[in-house]
């Protein structure tokens, strides 16, 4: 259940010592300090994401499944989703290949054999997971029949896919037509087949108070602390809400990451 | 396929123990199947050394016989356990008439060093009903039919099974009596053991990191006999002028 944004303003107002003066404002000052709590949250999260903590349950509303169509390389340019509204991919909990999906997957005809978000399609089950590799791993793994994306034996009957994190294979010179700049490759290929990638979606910024914010209820609190953390920038230093706000903030996060 | 137990069952119990007791194991599912293949050619030696029963041997008809100047020969069609006195090839037919069972004229292991020898016995001379086979890496040489057509033989082989993890289905069954799948998990998971045992003071670590407290890789000095035969060296007092 997402928080509904003017409840974390009516908050944040209730702790400002400026009831009915109208001294802040939605546009000037809730929903930038609200955004800007955001994207510090982001930035604390993102180093749980990067040490494989990151408790899925906890940030449910910004997991999300969706099905690409992967380039005649065997990559995935996920920059480029076709999504309404746009899903910018934060962080990718998992890759799925030959998975079952609602209705049997045809290959759509994409200029240039790129990649290719299939919104038409669902992911059902099964499938195999791939391992990330280093840059390294992803080299010397090509040989080896004990590791991921293991590919000396191409009729292998016990395939173990792995991918690559996002590289650009664009280049000037010599320019490959219609290379991504930001592709995932997988390995044993699979070239323009449906992979299934889970990711943690970025929050959407807040522009009107009554959007949502894509975080738990449970997290209401400590966006409360860190809209009112931002807000208090404002009011110079050694203010009561500065050093409160980021405080709390601070114990909560120490609990929550 | 002796059993009804699959890989599958066999490699994920490992995999799954192995997990639990080791979680930063890098470890996977191939890399516990291609042990349990080696395990059960094993096994199956170690079973067909003490009883040779028919639950692990491979039958091949109409092998093809090829000829190497007068010598017919043929290429095992598996590779095959070396037991002694070639009992990995349990039994070599050929069919003289299409009137008579064709178990009936078998082929008796010898050698080639040994094989002149029969020529001297009237009752071992080699001949077309009283052939022998010697065997020379991956081909299984005739001797007594080299003066008659043989198209093809028949065998009976204890095959040696490939155990190549890429070959094989994870839903086969296990080529083992299922008596010996408790053995087969056993070695496995002594492998795995043993592997994943190797006591952490044993990792390759720099001298320079090692921390004060840590046992760190033991570093047993070696003496010489000789040193207390070495004459001391002479200790040089210093006495201030």
């Amino acid at each position: 259940m997402p928080i509904l944004a003017s409840n974390i303003f009516s908050l944040v107002r209730s702790a400002l010592d400026a009831e009915g003066s109208e001294y802040y404002t939605d546009q000037q000052d809730l929903i930038p300090a609200i955004n800007s709590g955001q994207s510090f949250l982001i930035y604390l999260i993102n180093a749980q994401l990067g040490a494989k903590k990151f408790a899925e349950e906890y940030y449910r509303e910004l997991i999300k499944s969706r099905v690409w169509q992967s380039s005649i390389y065997s990559r995935v340019d996920v920059t480029l989703p076709a999504t309404s509204p746009l899903e910018k991919v934060w962080s990718i909990l998992s890759i799925t290949v030959e998975p079952e999906l609602n209705i049997p997957f045809v290959a759509a005809n994409v200029i240039g054999g790129l990649s290719v978000e299939r919104p038409d399609l669902l992911y059902v089950k099964d499938g195999y997971a791939c391992g990330r590799l280093t840059m390294e791993e992803w080299v010397e793994n090509a040989g080896n029949p004990f590791m991921e994306g293991y590919t000396a034996e191409p009729n292998t009957l016990n395939k173990d896919y792995a991918y690559l994190t996002h590289v650009s294979y664009a280049n000037t010179s010599p320019a490959i037509p219609f290379a991504s700049p930001n592709e995932i490759e997988i390995r044993p290929p699979v070239p323009s087949s449906p992979v299934v990638i889970a990711f943690v979606k970025l929050p959407t910024p807040v522009q009107l108070a009554s959007d949502n914010l894509d975080f738990p209820e449970s997290m209401t609190d400590l966006l409360v602390k860190a809209t009112l953390r931002e807000i208090a920038f404002k009011q110079g230093d050694r203010t009561t809400i500065s050093s409160l706000s980021t405080q709390d903030m601070m114990a909560m996060l120490k609990n929550t990451l | 396929m002796a059993g009804q137990n699959t890989y599958r069952y066999v490699v994920y119990d490992v995999l799954t123990t192995m997990q639990s007791a080791f979680p930063d194991a890098d470890i996977n599912a191939n890399h516990i199947l291609y042990w349990a293949r080696t395990v059960e050619n094993l096994i199956r030696k170690r079973h067909l050394n003490k009883l040779e029963s028919g639950a692990y041997l491979s039958q091949f008809a109409n092998v093809p016989v090829l000829k190497d100047g007068i010598r017919h020969y043929i290429e095992l069609p598996s590779a095959i356990y070396d037991l002694a006195f070639e009992k990995g090839i349990k039994y070599i037919t050929h069919q003289r008439s299409t009137s008579i069972a064709f178990t009936h004229t078998l082929f008796q292991p010898t050698s080639q060093s040994e094989s002149f020898r029969l020529y001297y016995s009237p009752y071992e001379v080699p001949s077309p009903s009283n052939p022998y086979f010697y065997r020379v890496n991956s081909r299984i040489y005739f001797l007594g039919v080299e003066n008659i057509k043989l198209p093809t033989v028949e065998m009976g082989l204890y095959t040696a099974i490939d155990p190549r993890s890429s070959q094989v289905n994870l839903d086969d069954t296990i080529n083992l009596n299922e008596d010996q799948v408790a053995q087969l998990r056993i070695e496995l998971l002594n492998m795995g053991r043993y592997m994943l045992m190797i006591p952490s003071e044993r990792d390759m670590e720099g001298a320079d990191t090692r921390t004060e407290g840590s046992p760190g890789v033991s570093r047993s000095t070696i003496t010489s006999n000789n040193r207390n035969q070495q004459p001391q060296e002479e200790q040089i007092e210093t006495t201030p002028e």
